[in-house]
């Protein structure tokens, strides 16, 4: 089963295909997913195809291996892989070709390495299925392969399971099994989706050094700021269709179709706060029921004192999470926070949003007391709590007028008088203090702060409806008659520029972006004055991703909301934000206006961050023709 | 509410094993394992206790004997029934902890002599029936998951119809079939291995079926997990994928309900004994509450307690066999 079909490399392309069309045979009917699709591939070389989820990529690489499920039908004028035939490969055949000469690299290797068995097991599985006897030879070929994908102390590795490795080791050691046999093709698949922006660099690094070695390579990714610097040519899929496919520069410096121009507008790092990342129209909150709440436009929206958070780690030792971190969110504008994972982001939301106590520090919500405040302090949030009217859908205007008459004068920590018996804050310095503010006290004023996660899907109960999703938050506030949240839903959706006639469907029917907008929706209708977005956008594909940023734009403009936004995506981070705060190991590195620190970084933590951002070349601006293909002068394609 | 899920990220494998070291969680099982079968001991007695009839009419044989009022003063005295429930409890534990189970109200000899050349069969019939459902179920997994939508309908069907047959009425049609008409195997008795095939998949047919259940969800799972993929992209064939990376998956619940369910067959063994006519602690059980044999029915529920301790143990060292990531030591990352 090991037939030698290495010795043609050099001269014959390793691809050659020709009209391939790959359609689905499902009980409704044939499904056409891959249509008229051409590509070559010669050795030493790289084609990214790029699109968005659904546009086919996946499928077409799948059935360069021979890999598509069982109901697929493939059809084409011409098939060569690696000199063979493809429509006519015997299973057997490819089971040859697999692992050997062609190398298939998925994306997350937490899933794609099996958790149950060493990184050294699933190496020496591919070595083993192509008959390469002899378990020592084996071996030092397993940590050979290890080595060469840049994993240090590859024998201790080779022993580890995926879950104990880094992201970046664990998508290494997913490369050295598919490249263990040395195989002139090798095809990745969204390799650097998951990882944050260093070790995504690395990865590329990596991928590029597999180019230099002379084989090709396949690379499929939906942003196209990724494949900029590692692809020969391009080729942007859209609906199964190849819509334009040419050399890596020319595409990217001059597209020609629409598509190819929506996808590089989408990408956030080339474009500042205020540029429009989609064509979506805008969206425009027309009715804007207002909530009586105690919380102060004229303070800082979130403000953060000198947070600490640490952990036991099972050996007993204490481990820092969050260390001395201070922020403040303004009113009305978006703090970055920007760190790889394990730095701190998480806990320092939760902390933020009042659902870990910090072991020191003090939040302030709106120029509330919220986390951790001395006694003297929360109990001036106790007296806030009790506002006769909590909760009733008033509008801005009365919601003023109750605020002038009685609910202003919050100052500061300090010199705090309460409205209610004049109570003074006792001890200026609250992270000292041991009494704190209670969830008792805070959840009054929970609808002021709400939440948007990265996977809305696992906060959604699947049972659930879209309407009903939304009207469980405004029950769980106790807002209005049944009739009213059904219509305040609706309208919410609206908002958030979603049909109507989605109040019905089931979140799993959704795609990745409308679940998005159905988690948005969802923490606006309790009428926050601060969402906290982690990773809101980093599950979305880069099109999908660039209306969510444009959504929450035209949201914080019309509503004046005040976002803690957090991602480990410098790019998002740079378009969403005023302020930035660069967080590691749990520490402030750096923290400033946005514009100072994307173009003045102070620190080599910042610096080396920003050089990791895969940047586009540059590409003169153009007014877009929807569907022409328009003239565009050749910009200065800087690669 | 959207505020919970900040951390859904956390890799934390699913798992019913204990978290810790072997070690530490064979220490800490042994610990609860004596409160278990103390509280198991404890109710069965208060209960038997508490249900009406003088144990020593059992004694004396039964209802439809009459005992002269000195006999039955006698007896009492001699059995220690004299003495108020508590103490009669508190001499039992003591007893309990040197290894006395008592002497049988019935045959008038220690529990011990009765009870101990039983354990062996039920084991051995309970241990075979546990090996057969699980071969059964997972070739059948092997065989019929992820193949079509029609061998995938049949398995499904097929899982359902045996999980739901009597345990009794599987042995009778494999006592007629095999033993009566074809003659394979001996009708009844307990002579080797042959006789226990009978019994041991009378009682394995129906829990196979609930394994099989189990086992084809996770094994369909796993066979949709990306790592499949990537198997394959190795030059793996369907077959080799199935069986080094997606059954490993596939067994680990059917590992929990294993535990359950050696427990329960020792319990339901009786159904087989008595069928099959074979001796074991399931018959003794049944025999000895219908005489109200008091000490015989304590020790019977002691072993089995003892037994199903045994059994979750070995299982939740065997899932940290097949999961590795069950071990502290293996995720320090």
């Amino acid at each position: 089963m090991t037939e030698n079909t290495s010795g043609t490399a050099g001269q014959q392309p390793l691809l050659a295909i020709d009209n391939l069309n790959v359609s689905f045979i499902t009980p409704r009917g044939t499904v056409d997913v891959v249509r008229d699709v051409s590509l070559a591939l010669a050795p030493g070389k790289a084609l990214a195809l790029v699109g968005e989820s659904g546009s086919g990529k996946t499928v077409t690489a799948r059935t360069l291996v021979g890999l598509n499920a069982t109901n697929a039908r493939v059809t084409a004028d011409r098939l060569d892989v690696l000199g063979h035939d493809a429509t006519r490969l015997s299973e057997r055949q490819w089971r040859g070709l697999r692992g050997k000469d062609i190398g298939y690299v998925l994306q997350d290797a937490l899933v794609s390495l099996d958790p149950l068995r060493t990184v050294g097991q699933e190496i020496d599985e591919a070595l083993r299925a192509h008959g390469v006897r002899g378990k020592a030879e084996r071996q030092e070929r397993v940590h050979t392969a290890l080595r060469d994908a840049g994993i240090p102390d590859p024998e201790v590795r080779a022993r580890q399971r995926s879950g104990e490795l880094s992201g970046g080791l664990r998508q290494r050691a997913l490369i050295a099994q598919a490249t263990v046999l040395n195989p002139q093709l090798v095809i990745a698949d969204e390799p650097t989706t998951a990882l944050d922006a260093t070790v995504q660099a690395q990865i590329l690094e990596l991928l590029a050094g597999l180019k230099q070695q002379g084989r090709g390579l396949i690379f499929i990714s939906h942003d196209l700021a990724v494949v900029s610097h590692l692809a020969d040519e391009i080729a942007v899929m859209q609906n199964g269709r190849i819509v334009e496919s040419g050399r890596a520069s020319e595409v990217l410096s001059n597209p020609r179709h629409e598509y190819t121009r929506q996808l590089i507008d989408a990408v956030p790092s080339a474009a500042g706060k205020g540029t429009r990342l989609s064509a979506v129209p805008r969206v425009s909150v027309t009715s804007r029921p207002t909530r009586l709440s105690a919380f102060s436009d004229a303070a800082p929206a979130l403000e953060a004192r000198n947070l600490v958070k640490t952990y036991a780690s099972p050996d007993g030792t204490r481990r820092t999470v969050v260390d001395d971190v201070s922020f403040t969110v303004p009113a009305g504008k978006t703090l970055g926070i920007v760190g790889e994972s394990g730095s701190g982001k998480s806990t320092t939301a939760r902390i933020a949003l009042g659902l870990t106590e910090p072991d020191a520090g003090t939040v302030t919500l709106g120029g509330l007391p919220w986390v951790g405040h001395a006694e003297g302090t929360a109990s001036v949030l106790a007296d806030r709590g009790v506002l006769p009217d909590h909760g009733v859908l008033v509008d801005r205007g009365e919601r003023r007028g109750r605020r002038a008459s009685g609910l202003t004068g919050l100052t500061g920590l300090t010199g705090l008088t309460g409205p209610a018996g004049g109570r003074r804050a006792r001890g200026a310095t609250a992270a000292t203090a041991a009494a704190t503010v209670t969830e008792d006290l805070r959840r009054p004023h929970r609808p002021d702060i709400q939440l948007v996660n990265q996977d809305p899907l696992s906060s959604f109960d699947p049972r659930f409806s879209v309407g009903r999703v939304i009207t469980d938050a405004l029950d769980a506030g106790a807002v209005g008659t049944p009739g009213e949240r059904r219509d305040r839903a609706a309208a919410l959706l609206g908002q958030v520029g979603l049909p109507l006639d989605l109040i019905e469907r089931r979140p799993l029917t959704l795609s990745g972006g409308q679940r998005q907008r159905v988690a948005i929706a969802r923490a606006l209708a309790l009428q926050p004055r601060v969402l906290l977005l982690d990773e809101p956008v980093s599950a979305l594909d880069v099109s999908i991703q660039a209306q969510v940023l444009d959504l929450l734009a035209d949201l914080q403009e019309q509503l004046g909301l005040s976002y803690l936004f957090i991602s480990h995506d410098l790019g998002v981070i740079h378009h969403v934000s005023d302020d930035v705060l660069v967080l590691k190991d749990g520490r402030v590195v750096e923290s400033g206006s946005a514009e100072a620190i994307f173009t003045t970084p102070t620190t080599d933590y910042t610096r080396a961050l920003l050089a990791a951002v895969p940047d586009m070349p540059e590409r003169q601006a153009a007014v877009v023709v929807p569907g022409a293909p328009s003239a565009q002068n050749e910009a200065g394609a800087g690669r | 509410m959207s505020t919970s899920s900040l951390d859904s990220l956390s890799a934390a494998p699913r798992t019913t094993a204990t978290v810790g070291s072997a070690g530490s969680v064979i220490l800490r099982r042994v610990a609860g394992s004596v409160f278990v079968l103390w509280a198991a001991v404890t109710l069965t007695f208060f209960v038997l206790r508490l249900t009406p009839g003088d144990p020593v009419t059992a004694i004396l044989g039964g209802a439809g004997s009459s005992p002269s009022p000195e006999t039955v003063a006698a007896v009492r005295a001699e059995y220690g029934l004299d003495q108020p429930v508590l103490v009669q409890y508190f001499s039992y534990l003591g007893n309990l902890v040197t290894g006395d189970f008592g002497v049988s109200y019935i045959f008038k000899v220690p529990v011990v002599e009765i009870i101990g050349p039983q354990i062996l069969p039920t084991l051995q019939l309970a241990g075979l029936a546990m090996v057969f459902a699980w071969a059964i179920a997972l070739a059948f997994t092997l065989l019929t998951v992820g193949r079509g939508r029609v061998l995938d309908g049949v398995g499904r069907a097929v899982e359902v119809f045996s999980a739901s047959l009597p345990q009794f009425w599987v042995g009778i049609m494999l006592a007629v079939v095999f033993a009566v008409i074809l003659g394979w195997f001996p009708v009844a008795g307990n002579d080797g291995f042959k006789s226990l095939v009978l019994p041991a998949l009378s009682l394995a047919i129906p829990l196979a079926g609930f394994i099989a259940q189990v086992t084809r969800s996770s094994f369909d799972d796993a066979l949709a997990q990306p790592f499949v993929l990537s198997a394959r992209a190795r030059g793996l064939s369907d077959t080799a994928v199935r069986i080094t990376h997606a059954l490993r998956h596939a067994i680990l619940p059917g590992l929990t309900l294993s535990a359950w369910a050696v427990g329960s067959l020792v319990s339901s063994a009786v159904v087989a004994e008595i069928i099959f006519a074979r001796p074991g602690l399931g018959r003794s059980l049944v025999d000895a509450i219908v005489n109200r044999d008091l000490p015989i029915t304590l020790a019977v529920v002691f072993i089995t307690a003892a037994v199903y301790i045994l059994v979750n143990l070995a299982v939740d060292l065997l899932y940290r066999v097949v999961d590795p990531r069950t071990n502290p030591k293996g995720s320090a990352a």
